[in-house]
């Protein structure tokens, strides 16, 4: 098959689309440039937002030519693999800005540093601003995300939230991060993957929009584990046999016995220790933990979902953001609701490989694979 | 009522807290956090005297949740007797409360070092 021969179509359906999308609605212009040889013209972010969100008359379009896209982009994965051509997305510009709260809690705080300033002598600025800055790189070069709602939006953090305070959480707006008591944990900014997976929460907020409570909340928290995952993975170049899969690893205080909060290789496994307990994560349906704390156990249940995602990744091999990150990307943006459940995750993956990859394709068939083998389907 | 009355007459009679506090980014249960007043140096007992002032915790609803909850933040159970038998108990989401609650839950939360 000659996928440029595709492309001359592929290019003039769009063409169509786009002039339909500029009279009729009020999305901003295509900013990728046109120069580039294998590029689309309407980025697929935007072709997935109309197809969920757009005029009746635009949605069923709108998903076709997305359809059609996904799979060039399965053949521009070909191509690059061949070394045959690179599209990359332009470096684009970040807007971080870190508070400092000085052990207060009414954010944001007192403004320290601000995108392109000089290193504070605070590590706990300088990390906020170093791993939200990694996590914004992640998403714009491997799925072409413009910032958490693909329409450049702000990256606030606010550090020294209250006293020893032993979280880091997103609002709805902005992230927010504590010091750590010094007996269980450091500080929350120290880990890249932890920062990756609360700007994931503002990610899904704007995509999916879980609900964050029993299996949708659930997949919530697994969205932020493993895009948190891929980016400490993308950010070290590992590949699915070289990555340690856990998440937040070394941030646990000295003296308590685990590795990390948790594994997405081997839930149940990350720590075990007399002063906070063992790991509860479930690895498989059968353990899936019922009850009302922690909204529905959701950072217990994530374990499954996480680890369909492991299995995905790990079966595909190379690099876990090239396929299993794309299909549960575009899952995340294009197929969830906000009350799915796991039986919807993986019916959404699944659909995702299909477009992305081909029905009973190598990679279709391990994500049909991975949600079999924790149960799901 | 009582509560809410002028600083430097809150009640100090003892009082028995019980915290239990889910949720967070790691989502660890920690072990309940269990403060008799009594057993506080006078300092801290008045600290938390006027916080639960403050935050009129008695009259709160015995719920406070969250209409949509923000992701990786704590929820708290918190249970306050007072000697003579007053006894109130409160289910909270962190961003569902007031100010004057957050500093009444986090407060408790770090009394655990000193029980
Ligand atoms: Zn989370």
């Amino acid at each position: 098959m000659n996928p440029f021969g595709k492309l001359s179509l592929e290019r003039k359906s769009e063409i169509t689309l786009k002039d339909v999308i500029m009279k009729k609605s009020h999305v901003a212009p295509c900013s990728i440039p046109v120069g580039c040889p294998v590029c689309t013209i309407i980025p697929s972010h935007m072709l997935r937002h109309l197809s969920r969100h757009g005029p009746a008359a635009l949605r069923e379009k709108a998903w076709q030519t997305l359809q059609h896209s996904e799979r060039l982009r399965g053949q521009r994965d070909v191509l690059a693999g061949l070394g045959a051509g690179r599209w990359g997305v332009s470096p684009g510009s970040k807007r971080r800005t870190i508070y400092d709260l000085s052990h207060d809690t009414v954010l944001p705080g007192k403004r320290v540093r601000g995108e392109g300033d000089a290193k504070s002598r605070d590590v706990h600025v300088n990390e906020a601003y170093d791993h939200s800055g990694v996590t914004a790189d992640f998403f714009r070069q491997v799925f072409g995300r413009n910032s958490v709602d693909d329409q450049g939006m702000r990256l606030d953090s606010s550090v020294h939230y209250y006293t020893d305070f032993d979280n880091a959480f997103w609002n709805g707006a902005q992230m927010v991060y504590g010091d750590g008591d010094g007996v269980v944990f450091q500080r929350f900014t120290k880990c890249l993957d932890i920062i990756g997976h609360e700007l994931t929460h503002g990610v899904t907020q704007y995509e999916a929009g879980l609900a964050y409570q029993g299996q949708s909340g659930a997949l919530n928290e697994s969205f932020s584990d493993v895009f948190g995952s891929m980016v400490k993975q993308w950010k070290k170049k590992q590949t699915v046999a070289g990555a340690d899969w856990w998440i937040g690893e070394g941030l646990f205080a000295r003296g308590v016995r685990g590795d990390a909060l948790r594994s997405l290789k081997a839930p149940g496994t990350a720590y075990d220790d007399p002063q906070i307990g063992r790991d509860p994560q479930p690895a498989h349906m059968r353990d899936y933990v019922k009850g009302g704390a922690d909204h529905g156990g959701v950072h217990t249940n994530s374990g499954i979902p996480n680890h369909a995602f492991y299995l995905v990744a790990t079966a595909l091999g190379g690099h876990s953001w090239e396929k299993a990150g794309k299909i549960w990307y575009d899952t995340l943006c294009a197929v969830l609701r906000p009350h799915a459940t796991f039986a919807d995750a993986a019916r959404g993956t699944l659909r995702s490989a299909g477009i992305l990859y081909g029905s009973a394709s190598r990679e279709q068939d391990a994500v049909k694979s991975a949600w079999q083998q924790v149960g799901v389907l | 009522m009582r509560d809410g009355a002028a600083l430097g007459a809150f009640d100090v009679s003892n009082m028995r807290l019980k915290l239990i506090r889910t949720g967070g980014v790691a989502g660890l249960a920690p072990p309940p956090v269990v403060v008799d007043t009594a057993a506080l140096p006078e300092k801290e007992a008045q600290r938390v005297a006027a916080l639960v002032a403050e935050a009129r915790f008695f009259h709160l609803p015995a719920v406070v949740r969250s209409r949509k909850p923000q992701p990786d933040r704590f929820q708290y159970s918190l249970v306050i007797e007072q000697e003579g038998g007053r006894r109130h108990a409160v289910r909270c989401d962190e961003e569902a409360a007031s100010g004057a609650l957050c500093r009444l839950l986090h407060a408790v939360q770090t009394l655990k070092n000193l029980t």
